[in-house]
């Protein structure tokens, strides 16, 4: 496996929510999925180990989003990186890597409708110098303090896939 | 999103029994709020609904000292033992309330775990009966929660203080004790189901909906965390039932859990992944329910009830060693592709599909690669061959289960033509009392047809009730053709016994019953085969009403060839019920088959060519 492969995705069960201003669980139409506030940046956090055939190529995060209730206006996601690794991280303290952003994306004209949007990172310290079979944590949060689409944004979910050739 | 109560709406859920009917049982929930100033707000209780009124429940206190939360455990007035954790609560903030009754005189109660008391007053509680999430759990006054609650969950055993620990911290119920949690609602949006114990709760006064509490759920690679009491894998077809029941709730993962639930759904068929292959073994003994289970793993049907004709439609795509699958199958879709080896399953499996050509003509015994009647029919070959040399007894030997399996299908065949016949006959104007007493009073034995067989065989003579049975049958429809009016046509065309038949047949060709008209005369043409229509003929020809000259017929020979003129001047049928094309391909081996008998037992000759030929 290579350039382009799927390496990991998270679904909304698979959140470990931050302690404060965490994305919520919902269901629609019994997809499950996680709520991010429109007024306050709110987050979700997925732990994984970066599989083996991970070939150091960067990676890019897909999100799968779809809007409550807006048809207009943007969302702006941020994304980031915390590696734990092998005795690479006190983990008593967080220490996300600064975000990527992915922003000003127009939310789709149906509400129902799941946009997929990405973020890209190159290897090394801008995904946190996370390493295959290493264990990392990533952070998905909503910029609602920038972005101006009303009401919730819904998570549903999060693929991370080695960066394209 | 949690689900949002407002006391002034009176709103609540209410499961009209209790998942545990008492001690020891745990109650755990997460709830806040919205209104300091109103006391006794109640986010989970168990009860009764009847007298007396007496239950175990948590509330929001407001005007008892330090607003404590309550957990109370109440069997009457003399019975009324609070455990208050004081002073902890403020609004609009989600606590995490259990209230652990180990027995009736040991409770515990947590807020946020690291709050918590003991009681160990005796209480004598009945036997539970009502549970409510967002008011208390007795009749009365229900003193509503004006807040949120969420994840309530029931246990039918007392947690530990670590276990309160863990769901206090924010993990989902399924995080502990799996196999003792008996009721757990997460109450994400308006869904109130519960996804383990399957309990339905009933909203009241439309309660909404509001943000959900922090809470950690097992996660697609999380399945299998060791919980405090054990391995969850130590009790999987239980965990895993209750995992598939959250993927109900769309709570799982996809894949995972969807595996899970694909194996739990074998497990429950008592399916081993090996059956689980398109090959179904001989020793195994499969039944409707468990094909249809097995189709569904198979992922060859979308749906989730399956007729028996459609299981019989995918399994007859396989192999089918044992006959008593076939049997058990019942009405299968004989594909060409389906190898029936013996024709007693044909027979077992009673009338094959229409589209069965090459069923039929292994069930006619037709030697492999056979390509039409005209190679003849083994079975015809073998009781030619047995009828030739032998004596009665080496008639005895002869098996004539083809036969049977033959007349068993022509008898089938000229069934429906009687109930076309009939159909006719009440569509004239013939009185249908009159015709129905005429059916019922079908005598199907071969004694009572007058016939006297003196072979010895069992089977033949079998056979020959069986000939009689399809026989007489035809014989009957004819006679209600005749009692429907149409002795005039047969009586004036009298100059032979043929033209009598031909007259019959011409008269319902010309009826204007039209299909069902013309299948009737097709009836004649069975007769023919079945040789009885020689016998009616000749008695017609003795009782000299039809015949100039009746003297000698009945050792006449009977040509015919002359029916084939009526034959071929019948439209060919092509529609309707009945493919008379096989009708004709069986029926000419049929009539190899009846004419040695005919010759054999009744001295009777008949024509030995094919009489028409259909194209």
């Amino acid at each position: 496996m290579a350039a382009g492969d799927t390496l990991l995705t998270f679904h909304p069960y698979s959140n470990e929510p931050p302690a404060a201003n965490y994305a919520t669980l919902d269901l629609r139409n019994l997809h499950p999925c996680l709520d991010f506030d429109a007024a306050t940046n709110e987050s979700g956090v997925f732990s994984a180990v970066m599989p083996r055939h991970y070939a150091a190529g960067g990676v890019t995060v897909y999100l799968h989003y779809a809007m409550s209730s807006a048809v207009a206006d943007t969302v702006d996601w941020d994304v980031a990186f915390e590696r734990i690794g092998d005795q690479q991280l006190d983990i008593d303290a967080d220490s996300f890597a600064d975000v990527n952003s992915v922003n000003d994306t127009t939310v789709p004209g149906t509400s129902g409708n799941v946009d997929v949007v990405s973020v890209a990172f190159t290897d090394g310290a801008d995904m946190d110098s996370v390493a295959a079979g290493e264990l990392f944590r990533l952070k998905v949060t909503r910029d609602a303090a920038s972005d101006d689409a009303a009401g919730d944004a819904e998570l549903y979910a999060v693929e991370i896939r080695e960066t394209p050739a | 999103m949690a689900r949002l109560f407002d006391n002034a709406s009176s709103e609540y859920l209410e499961y009209a029994g209790a998942p545990v009917t008492g001690p020891p049982f745990t109650m755990s929930c997460w709830a806040y709020s919205v209104e300091d100033g109103l006391s006794n707000q109640h986010p989970f209780a168990l009860g009764r609904a009847a007298t007396p009124y007496e239950g175990y429940q948590i509330s929001f206190q407001t005007t008892l000292p330090n607003d404590p939360i309550r957990f109370l455990a109440y069997g009457g007035a003399a019975e009324n033992f609070a455990i208050d954790i004081n002073s902890v609560w403020t609004i609009n903030t989600w606590y995490h309330l259990c209230f652990v009754v180990a027995a009736r005189d040991n409770r515990a109660a947590y807020v946020n775990y690291s709050n918590s008391n003991t009681d160990a007053n005796t209480e004598t509680i009945d036997t539970l009966t009502q549970m409510r999430v967002g008011a208390r759990g007795w009749a009365g006054a229900l003193h509503y929660l004006s807040g949120g609650a969420a994840e309530p969950a029931i246990w039918n055993v007392a947690l530990t203080d670590a276990e309160v620990a863990i769901l206090a911290k924010g993990y989902s119920p399924l995080f502990v004790r799996p196999e003792s949690l008996v009721f757990y609602a997460p109450l994400i949006q308006d869904e109130d189901r519960d996804i383990v114990g399957g309990i339905a709760l009933t909203d009241y006064n439309t309660p909404t909906v509001a943000a959900h509490p922090r809470i950690i759920y097992p996660g697609q690679v999380q399945i299998g965390i060791t919980g405090v009491s054990g391995p969850v894998h130590e009790t999987a077809s239980v965990d895993l039932a209750r995992i598939v029941a959250l993927l109900e709730s769309g709570i799982a993962s996809g894949n995972a859990v969807g595996n899970l639930g694909r194996a739990v759904g074998v497990a429950e068929m008592a399916l081993s992944a090996t059956i689980s292959s398109i090959l179904i073994s001989r020793g195994l003994d499969i039944d409707v329910v468990s094909v249809a289970a097995l189709v569904r793993v198979l992922g060859l049907s979308r749906e989730s009830g399956l007729s028996t004709e459609a299981i019989a439609s995918v399994v007859a795509s396989y192999i089918l060693s044992r006959q008593s699958t076939a049997a058990t199958i019942g009405l299968a879709t004989a594909g060409s592709a389906l190898p029936l080896a013996r024709t007693d399953d044909v027979e077992e499996i009673g009338q094959a599909s229409a589209s069965a050509d090459h069923s039929l003509s292994r069930v006619l015994g037709v030697a492999e690669g056979a390509g039409g009647a005209a190679q003849g029919s083994l079975l015809a070959q073998r009781v030619l061959g047995d009828a030739e040399s032998g004596s009665a007894a080496g008639l005895a030997n002869v098996t004539l289960a083809g036969v049977r399996d033959i007349a068993i299908f022509t008898g089938q065949v000229v069934s429906e033509l009687l109930s076309l016949a009939y159909a006719v006959a009440t569509s004239q104007s013939a009185a249908a009392d009159s015709v129905a007493s005429r059916l019922e009073q079908l005598d199907l034995s071969v004694s009572s047809h007058g016939q006297s067989v003196s072979i010895s065989s069992v089977s033949l003579e079998s056979a020959l009730a069986l000939l009689a049975t399809t026989g007489q049958a035809v014989l009957e429809a004819l006679e209600l053709a005749r009692f429907d009016g149409l002795s005039d046509s047969a009586s004036s065309g009298a100059a032979s016994p043929m033209s009598l038949v031909k007259g019959i047949g011409e008269s319902f060709q010309s009826a204007a019953s039209g299909f069902a008209a013309l299948h009737l005369s097709r009836a004649e043409e069975a007769l023919l085969y079945t040789g009885q229509i020689v016998n009616k003929i000749l008695e017609l020809a003795k009782s000299g009403n039809l015949v100039a000259s009746a003297s000698g017929i009945a050792n006449a020979a009977v040509d015919l060839d002359q029916f084939a003129e009526l034959l071929q001047s019948v439209a060919a049928a092509r529609e309707g019920s009945i493919d008379l094309d096989r009708v004709d391909t069986l029926l000419a081996q049929y009539y190899e088959l009846v004419g040695v008998v005919m010759r054999k037992c009744f001295g009777i000759k008949v024509g030995s060519r094919q009489p028409f030929d259909i194209v």
